[in-house]
């Protein structure tokens, strides 16, 4: 082995531990319930899940919980719905504009910073009365799920044959039947992958929650702010939080991988 | 019968269809769409179909007008391209399909679905997916499917592109042999011309849109109407020169192609004398001649392929090369000097296009 392949070993294993490193003091911090004071101050001397009980025993951080999961199955099913239309008439080749564009300049909301979306939104949302509503924060939240879920949309239309629909015609299918019958089973991945991008998406949205939501709407990550040091210094509640939101989302990754062969990196 | 009439359908400034009539004479007449591709065979059909609405022109089958009768109510069978099965579907959900959605009584179905898979030899494969199946096999399933629902006709678009060239030659027989079986009424769609010879009663050949020419694949083959047709089927040499003489009664025409060579023809249409005209040969209608006579032509080998089963040569007259085949047997060498017959020549008038 040649002494750069080795220094690439070792640097591509410090990688991997610098990646997965916060979560792992994040899970840390969650479980462990007493440390130990001078020495070995690193690690807990006792470990449990009194925090997640707490946390759930917290009514607001128990409300914000549901409210996070809520608002974000909500945005799920209406970005999905909201670009099933669309994505068939790109998709499928109807008309032949539009895929491009959104293709280029489709992931813009996810790229630029939330904040000055955001800043964007705040007149609008006010003068509009929909500061610190529920519609208000799906709405936030779907603009930065609409190009995941419009991606997975129009390639699970484009890998349908044209030729599909044509067929469910001639034998005497129409309108609704052809989609439950031919369009629907075979967007199932797609749909399935799509859904789980936007409620990714959306429960680890932060800024926009806080600056248009806060404090009627409060979410996880926004909870998780206020015990880090935002509001309080809790960050053994912190870190339960924390927990609570990053596993939902990679269990669904995982799933969706196993299940439908979608992997994340193509997304 | 299933008759068009006057059918158009045009796409921005694109005449896909422009202006296509015939009707099929017999009941189970197996009718061919035959052309390049952008012809506009593929969009007749799929306006037979109902799949596209003509912007002209009527459909009629039988004496019913069904021009405006959604596709879904056509209670045609149709045989895709790409097959179009259904992917998440089994052998017999797909056959199935239609007469599922007809509402048919389940005892009905599994009979209809038996006797369409036996028909096309696929019995014991109902619980397979499609791709789970080989080309061929799904070619089958697909041709199942269209005959499973009893349709008033059968419509083929390109169903055999996709299959290996030896199985193509076999499912060609069987195609027809099924189709006479059912007797109904076939239309298929090919640019295969070997294809539509094989399984046609009658061929119609497309070219822009239009119509050039319907007639028996004998008909087609032998007195081609216009020069394209002589060239979409078959092989043929193209000759242009000045008509000399017109036998009206006997459907003759005499064309000077050189200074001193006149070349006999039978007329494609009527030409005038003095006119100028194409004459077509097929290379194996050239041959060798021992004596001088009508459409005789001293010409000189300039190349020699060996195809197996043929010879191809090329053959020249001063500036006009000509292509001949022969059987294996005839052996010519390259520079030699030969007497050949150019039989059957067609002669068309020249249009300016």
């Amino acid at each position: 082995m040649k002494r750069g392949d080795k220094v690439g070993i070792i640097l591509a294993s410090l990688l991997a531990f610098y990646i997965f490193f916060p979560l792992g003091v994040m899970i840390l911090e969650s479980l462990a319930t007493q440390w130990y004071r001078i020495q070995k101050w690193w690690a807990p001397e006792k470990v449990g899940i009194k925090w997640y009980v707490q946390v759930f025993q917290t009514p607001e951080i128990f409300k914000a919980i549901w409210m996070t999961f809520v608002i974000a199955i909500t945005v799920a099913v209406f970005v999905i719905l909201l670009n099933l239309l669309p994505a068939y008439v790109i998709g499928t080749g109807k008309i032949k504009f539009g895929r491009d564009f959104f293709e280029t300049f489709g992931s813009i909301p996810q790229t630029v910073p939330a904040v000055a979306l955001g800043v964007g939104m705040l007149p609008v949302y006010s003068r509009l009365g929909w500061l610190y509503t529920f519609h208000g924060i799906v709405l936030a939240h779907s603009v930065g799920a609409v190009p995941y879920v419009f991606r997975n949309l129009t390639n699970g239309f484009a890998s349908i044959d044209p030729e599909l629909e044509e067929a469910a015609k001639v034998f005497g299918a129409k309108g609704l039947t052809i989609i439950r019958k031919v369009y629907l089973p075979l967007l199932k991945p797609y749909l399935a992958a799509a859904g789980v991008l936007a409620f990714a998406w959306s429960i680890n949205e932060f800024v926009l929650t806080m600056l248009l939501g806060y404090p009627t709407i409060a979410t996880i990550a926004v909870k998780v702010y206020q015990n880090a040091g935002g509001y309080y210094w809790a960050p053994h509640l912190a870190g339960a939080l924390s927990t609570l939101l990053v596993v939902p989302s990679l269990i669904l990754i995982f799933l969706l991988e196993k299940y439908t062969g979608i992997s994340l990196q193509r997304v | 019968m299933l008759k068009v009439v006057n059918l158009k359908k045009y796409y921005g400034k694109t005449r896909a269809v422009d202006g296509v009539t015939f009707e099929l004479k017999r009941k189970d007449e197996f009718f061919s769409l035959l052309g390049p591709s952008g012809c506009g065979k593929t969009t007749t059909l799929r306006i037979i179909a109902g799949l596209i609405k003509p912007d002209e022109g009527r459909v009629y089958f039988g004496n019913e007008d069904i021009t405006d009768v959604p596709v879904e109510k056509r209670e045609v069978g149709f045989v895709f391209q790409s097959y179009a099965l259904f992917p998440h579907m089994t052998v017999f959900e797909n056959v199935a399909f239609g007469l599922k959605l007809k509402k048919l009584p389940e005892e009905e179905i599994r009979k209809r679905v038996k006797e369409a898979l036996e028909l096309v030899g696929l019995q014991g494969l109902e619980d397979r997916y499609p791709r789970q199946l080989s080309g061929g096999q799904q070619q089958r399933v697909a041709i199942a499917r269209a005959i499973a629902v009893h349709p008033k006709m059968l419509l083929f678009d390109e169903p055999l592109s996709n299959l290996d060239a030896k199985l193509r030659e076999r499912v060609r027989f069987e195609l027809v042999e099924l189709q006479k079986k059912l007797k109904i009424p076939a239309i298929y769609v090919t640019h295969d011309q070997a294809e539509a010879l094989v399984i046609s009663d009658r061929i119609a050949v497309m070219n822009r849109g239009r119509i050039e020419q319907i007639g028996t694949p004998y008909e087609i083959y032998k007195r081609p109407k216009t020069p394209f047709v002589a060239d979409f089927i078959g092989i043929s040499n193209f000759l242009e020169g000045r008509v000399v003489g017109v036998d009206n009664e006997k459907g003759i025409a005499t064309v000077e192609i050189k200074e001193g060579i006149s070349l006999e023809g039978f007329l494609s249409r009527n030409v005038h004398k003095g006119s100028k005209a194409i004459i077509s040969i097929r290379p194996e209608n050239i041959r060798l001649a021992q004596k001088e006579g009508v459409n005789v032509v001293e010409s000189k080998v300039v190349k020699k392929t060996f195809l197996g089963d043929s010879y191809d040569y090329r053959l020249v007259l001063g500036d006009i090369e000509l292509r001949m085949k022969t059987g294996p047997e005839v052996e010519l060498e390259v520079g030699q000097i030969v007497k050949v017959e150019l039989k059957e020549c067609i002669v068309f008038p020249k249009e300016r296009r």
